[in-house]
């Protein structure tokens, strides 16, 4: 009996292992997979390559039964350098390190697909980096068709940036980064900046929480990003009434949105010297608690924000106040509380014209008045703009840095 | 001789940590979503009275036990029941489990299918972890016992770990309002928890293997769903703490995106989706392993045999085909909601009815 | 059985053709031949026959003493025909002859003649008369240390080719064992297997009994007790078993004798012999019981309650129930700080885990989940790759392979090679095969990791790594991070399912009943917070101070 057992389970656990053997589905080298750093999305007829004629888009594309050729999808592919004891160094200086791919379509798979028949190595989405849309797709569609491409696949990661862009998004693909790097890698690297710069909106904006955003009915907003020439920069926000497009937000407004969310650690607040007058003053903030709390009395609701703010004084831009005087300190500490006033004000003045719910008004009023949330949650979008806040800011200046 | 070599006694300890390692399983993974879909901003609550149920039953579960000391629910389900009506019941579990294991099985490999690969058949990946899972069931209770504690220790603090790292993302404000609004959705939670807490019906087979000690096994079996509680409660209450609910509602897999949003900049860790994973298979094996064990240790008691592994090697087969069978999503579906049904018309009404008329005989038999 | 069967019979030239009648009478001559030869050992045999039928031999036995000295001579002969090495020495004494009897090579000559031969000749009292006490004749006349009388005629001879003399005389049957063993062996010398760094540097050597002393000279214990059994059909090697009488877990000792007795087998040589026969995994490749190369090793494991099992002509002793703890440890994580202590066995978990899964875990990454990497990690394998010919696989095993020939070659090879084999091996192949592109730097570095980790494990532990490693490069060929995964399962199911002696061999780990062995297993806490043996090993006596010596 045992022994019967014994052979049985032998051969059962044999099949097992070398049943498998016949095929090994999934591996793929990794110099045989090509690794798509960035996405860029634009309209058709717009992010061709410069001199690129009609004949050849034609040849890039594919027939397709249902839908329109509504898109232009471009990828940006890593190119691999043979490194090895032969070619010490690597390629030359400033070689580019990407190639760029597109193609026209309506589904984005499909056109990520068609586009195999361009590349030699199989496709992988991996480490993507960034995807980029143009404005003018975005006044076209809504944000959630174009991005369901990205939530739906494994492959994806959920720090990928979105960013949005007034101009074409090809040429971003295409842009040369001075620091050698590949160009995906450095425009997700550019986002990372956002603790020491207030003026980036990029902090809790990435795919995943557009993701969020979307699946609980709310404003999306995403970073918008600028290219001229050699230039590229994200500046300022775009926003979005839910997924619709809504318009741009500067920096300045961003400041004042991140002041009142609280996601920034090192941001540099300017405002104008109360001892010498037609002089500024910065202010490096480190440390910064908010507390933007709800209120509903009756059916009026609004909100109020208190905002502490520490930080060291790091420039003075004219003749010198007296830091030691403790008069001065408290007025500067007052002048710094006045600006971020301003700025906060500001912020919400612009979203509120906008309409897009920038500042998570509608989900703190979910969380902490549900009830309320249940009745006015059909009439918001014309509640919101009316909602009225109640600021006091709380500035403390620490540090002087280390000269008077 | 003595123990020298055979060593499937246990303590109440280890016990409790059997009910933790079958019970905590692939439902980490493929249960939240549908909890929260039932349930809501109240998921974590319906997760902890679902354990206080649970846990009572599972006391009463002890409490035939020790009407019917070293016996099984072979041996005394049909002398409670009665032989006929006994021996369905019993079958009534075994039924459960078995397909619960094909169930289990199905969803790991649509997990690590659609995570982990891209072309290679679902069947395959099915295939590998039911052999390692009979090659495990084919041991004797004692190598399964230390199999179960070392993947216990190893694998659910590694779980525990990786999804800790999730509170970079965690915003208490998503939680809000703690107070869940819709109790009705939290009762019909407690309904959909079985299906985390399932597997602590393992008492009724093992509790004639536990030899008494110090610890009551009350107490034991209560640390075990209290160490349950408290990882579902995590695993529910982070998802819903970085997804919101919504967000939760509309990922099938709510953990494995929770986690796949962290990012450790400035390491090489990346892709911690793959990370749980790993931390999460090992576990689902232990589950499996346990159910397998479990439908093969019943029928050999039904068919008074020596050995169990006969059966291991004659029902694993079977079940790997229910398991090829469930492929599509609806069947899936259909068959994780039967077993859920079935293992809760087994928590809720059979093993209460059992203790009544087990204590009815008891007292019988001691007026007579 | 026998029903139903018939014999026919018929007669011979009709079976053979006459052409073969030719060559019978070759063969016939040829046996003619074989015949008288043979009438000449049958007159021997015969005469030996008529002595031994004066006395009835017991069964089994193939001869016994006579009084009669040249008849036990005579027998003596015959059964040592054609042992040229065996010495004949009569002494002319008063009273009548004597007869020694040694192994040339295995006695002490120069002792012998002192003690034995020149007492001897020298007495002047008189060969006590047949029948009469020649014990005590022997007692009292002869210098030499060690005295033995034995009934059984084949232990004698066994003690005689084991290097004691045999002393007859005429006229009794009586016979004497003197020891007088000596013969050329090596001297106690440094562990070669097992280093250590601040312990004690003597190690076992080939002789039993000088690995005996070895362990008394470092403890006093009367309870520390030797049992000296013979394993081996043919050789009749003498095997030791060593424990601790008031320590022992009660029944291992008698499994360990039971199993030992079992032991079927012409010659045993090594103790590795033994260790097979006794384990009843066979086809495992984890050891099944740990080595011990230095006594103080030894002795440590016997104070935990275990068996030690010493076998004449190794230098490696065997200790029995191990346990995966157990042969993960050594001895410096004893003689350093007990934090120092903690973090080198911590490096030696980490490395057995390395030298285990690392290739398979490159493979999984490398060639399946490259999402794991970092971008920029990624974007350098993939350039380092992207030179080489092989799929990764191949790659890795080929690397294994020359990996494993060089381990091979530079055990087997003489010393004086091995330096030259190292540069061939390290820098000709090394580098070429990486210059040439056939073989990335990074896997490289991955196997050698590999193998550098795999050497911090003790050599049988390693060589069971090996094979696990292949396995599991072989399951993530297959399936990647989760094939790993499942070789991994596997083989902790097989380690928990791996017995030795009762002690499951890894499922004692996490054990929640011993999880206080933790103290002196993945940790290792200072000596006065740890007073207790290892439960594991089911000692007696828990507490490691104070015992009562019962």
């Amino acid at each position: 009996m045992m022994d019967r057992l014994r052979k049985l389970l032998c051969a059962f656990l044999l099949l097992v292992f070398v049943l498998p053997l016949a095929g090994c589905w999934d591996r793929r080298e990794l110099q045989e997979r090509n690794l798509v750093l960035a996405i860029a999305l634009d309209l058709a007829d717009e992010g061709l390559k410069p001199g690129q004629s009609q004949e050849t888009v034609k040849a890039e594309t594919f027939v397709q039964p249902t839908g329109s050729k509504r898109y232009r999808l471009s990828l940006q592919i890593l190119k691999y350098e043979a490194k090895g004891a032969g070619s010490k160094g690597g390629g030359g200086q400033g070689a580019r390190k990407t190639f760029v791919l597109s193609n026209t379509g309506e589904s984005l798979f499909e056109m990520v697909r068609d586009m195999l028949g361009q590349s030699s190595r199989a496709l992988y989405f991996e480490h993507m980096q960034v995807v980029i849309i143009s404005e003018a797709v975005l006044r076209q569609t809504n944000l959630a068709p174009i991005l369901d491409f990205f939530f739906r696949d494994a492959e994806m990661r959920s720090r990928i940036r979105v960013y949005a862009t007034p101009g074409q998004a090809r040429p971003l693909l295409e842009f040369k980064p001075p620091t050698g790097e590949p160009g995906g890698i450095y425009l997700n690297n550019i986002a990372r900046n956002h603790v020491k710069n207030a003026h980036i909106g990029t902090a809790r904006t990435d795919l995943g929480h557009i993701i969020q955003a979307l699946d609980n009915d709310a404003d999306v907003i995403m970073p918008r990003i600028d290219i001229q020439d050699e230039v590229v920069k994200i500046r300022g926000l775009a926003v979005f009434r839910r997924d619709r497009f809504g318009g741009y937000l500067d920096e300045y407004a961003v400041q004042g949105i991140r002041f009142v969310r609280g996601t920034e650690r090192g941001a540099i607040i300017t405002a104008p010297c109360p001892v010498h007058p037609g002089e500024i003053l910065a202010l490096e903030l480190v440390k910064h608690e908010t507390k933007l709390t709800p209120h509903v009395a009756g059916d009026d609701i609004y909100f109020t924000l208190d905002i502490n703010m520490t930080g060291n004084l790091s420039e003075v831009h004219g003749a010198q106040p007296n830091t030691y005087d403790y008069k001065n300190k408290d007025a500067l500490e007052q002048a710094f509380a006045q600006e971020v006033l301003a700025n906060v004000s500001y912020a919400v003045r612009q979203s509120q014209t906008v309409g897009c719910d920038t500042l998570y008004f509608g989900s703190k009023l979910k969380a902490h008045e549900p009830e309320t949330w249940k009745r006015v949650k059909e009439r918001w979008d014309e509640i919101y703009p009316a909602i009225s806040l109640y600021t006091s800011v709380n500035v403390r200046i620490r540090n002087i840095g280390v000269h008077r | 001789m003595g123990n020298l070599e055979r060593k499937s006694k246990m303590s109440a300890l280890q016990l409790a940590v059997v009910l933790v390692t079958t019970c905590v399983g692939g439902q980490i993974i493929l249960a939240p979503n549908e909890l929260i879909m039932a349930a809501g901003q109240g998921a974590w609550v319906s997760i902890i009275l679902g354990g206080m149920l649970y846990y009572t039953v599972s006391l009463l579960c002890i409490k035939i036990g020790e009407y019917y000391p070293q016996e099984s629910l072979v041996e005394f389900f049909p002398r409670i029941f009665g032989k006929g009506i006994g021996l369905a019941l019993t079958g009534w579990l075994w039924v459960t489990y078995f397909i619960l294991y094909a169930v289990i099985l199905q969803g790991l490999s649509r997990v690590i299918g659609l995570f982990m690969f891209d072309r290679t058949p679902v069947e395959v990946i099915g295939a590998g972890m039911a052999a390692v899972t009979v090659y495990c069931a084919l041991q004797d209770w004692g190598t399964i016992l230390r199999v179960l504690q070392l993947l216990m220790f190893s694998s659910v603090p590694m779980l525990v770990g990786i999804w800790l790292l999730t509170f970079f993302n965690f915003l208490p404000e998503n939680l809000l309002p703690l107070w869940p609004l819709d109790f009705k959705g939290v009762v019909k939670g407690i309904g959909i928890s079985w299906g985390m807490f399932s597997g602590y019906e393992v008492i009724l087979l093992l509790l004639p293997l536990v030899y008494r000690g110090k610890i009551a096994f009350a107490w034991a079996v209560g640390c075990a769903f209290g160490c349950m509680g408290f990882i579902f409660v995590l695993v529910v209450v982070v998802a819903v703490g970085v997804l919101t609910v919504k967000g939760a509602q509309n990922v099938p897999y709510p953990t494995l995106i929770v986690i796949r949003g962290v990012e450790l900049p400035g390491t090489f860790i990346e892709r911690l989706e793959n990370y749980l994973l790993v931390a999460w298979i090992p576990i689902v094996f232990d589950t499996l392993a346990m159910m397998l064990y479990f439908v093969s240790e019943t029928c050999r008691r039904w068919l008074k045999y020596e050995d169990h592994r006969p059966f291991v090697l004659l029902l694993a087969p079977a079940a790997f085909i229910l398991n090829v069978v469930l492929d599509t999503a609806k069947l899936y579906e259909q068959a994780g909601k039967l077993t859920n049904t079935m293992g809760l018309v087994f928590s809720l009404f059979v093993i209460p009815l059992a203790y009544i008329l087990a204590r009815i005989k008891r007292r019988d038999a001691r007026d007579g | 059985m026998h029903q139903g069967k018939t014999l026919n019979f018929h007669k011979l030239s009709t079976a053979i053709p006459s052409a073969a009648l030719a060559a019978t009478n070759e063969r016939l001559k040829a046996l003619r031949q074989l015949t008288s030869e043979g009438a000449k050992i049958g007159r021997d045999i015969s005469r030996l026959a008529a002595d031994l039928r004066k006395v009835a031999a017991p069964q089994q036995e193939p001869f016994i003493f006579t009084s009669d000295l040249e008849t036990n001579e005579r027998l003596l002969r015959s059964i040592l025909r054609d042992c040229e090495d065996v010495i004949y020495r009569t002494l002319a004494l008063k009273g009548g002859r004597a007869l020694l009897v040694y192994v040339h090579g295995m006695t002490d000559e120069a002792g012998l003649a002192k003690f034995v031969i020149q007492p001897l000749l020298e007495c002047s009292v008189t060969i006590p008369e047949p029948g009469a006490d020649i014990e005590s004749y022997i007692q009292q006349h002869i210098y030499a240390a060690g005295i033995q009388f034995i009934e059984q005629p084949s232990s004698i001879i066994g003690e005689m080719m084991g290097g004691r003399t045999l002393l007859l005389f005429d006229g009794h049957a009586r016979v004497a064992l003197i020891g007088t063993t000596q013969f050329a062996k090596r001297n106690v010398g440094d562990s070669k297997t097992e280093g250590v760094v601040r312990g004690p540097h003597e190690a076992f050597n080939e002789t039993l009994i000088d690995n005996i002393a070895l362990l008394r000279r470092r403890v006093r214990d009367p309870n520390l007790k030797i049992k000296i059994l013979n394993v081996g059909d043919r050789s009749g090697t003498r095997a030791a078993l060593a424990y601790v009488s008031n320590l022992v877990k009660p029944g291992l000792l008698e499994e360990v004798e039971k199993r030992i007795a079992a032991v079927s087998t012409d010659i045993v040589l090594t103790s590795f012999k033994i260790e097979e026969l006794i384990s009843k995994h066979p086809w495992s490749p984890f050891p099944q019981a740990e080595v011990a190369e230095r006594p103080d090793t030894l002795l440590n494991a016997l104070y935990g309650g275990r068996v030690g099992i010493m076998v004449d002509g190794t230098p490696l002793a065997l200790v029995v129930p191990a346990t995966f703890l157990s042969m993960m440890q050594a001895t410096d994580d004893y003689t350093t700080q007990p934090l120092g202590g903690m973090l080198i066995r911590m490096i030696r978990y980490l490395s057995s885990f390395l030298a285990v899964y690392l290739p398979a875990l490159y493979i999984s990454v490398v060639s399946f989940h490259p999402g794991m990497l970092p971008t920029t990690l990624a974007i350098s394998i993939a350039e380092l790759r992207s030179r080489t010919p092989f799929p990764s696989i191949l790659e890795a095993f080929g690397m294994i392979i020359i990996l494993e020939i060089f381990q091979e070659a530079i055990i087997r090879l003489p010393q004086r090679m091995v330096t030259a084999a190292s540069v061939v091996g390290g820098f000709v192949i090394g580098t070429t095969v990486v210059e040439a592109g056939l073989i990335n730097p990074l896997l490289v570095v991955v196997v050698a990791m590999t193998a550098i980790a795999s050497y911090t494990a003790s050599f049988d532990f390693a060589v069971g790594f090996r094979v696990v490693r292949i396995f599991t490069l072989l399951a993530a060929s297959v399936l990647g991070l989760y094939g790993t995964l499942l070789a991994l399962l596997f083989t902790t199911v097989h380690l928990c399912a791996l017995r030795s002696f009762g002690e499951s061999v890894l499922g004692g780990l996490f054990d929640i009943t011993l999880l206080e062995d933790w103290k002196d297993g993945i940790v290792r806490v200072p000596l006065k917070l740890n007073r207790t043996r290892p439960k594991v090993y089911g000692p007696q006596d828990r507490t490691r101070a104070g015992d009562d010596g019962g």
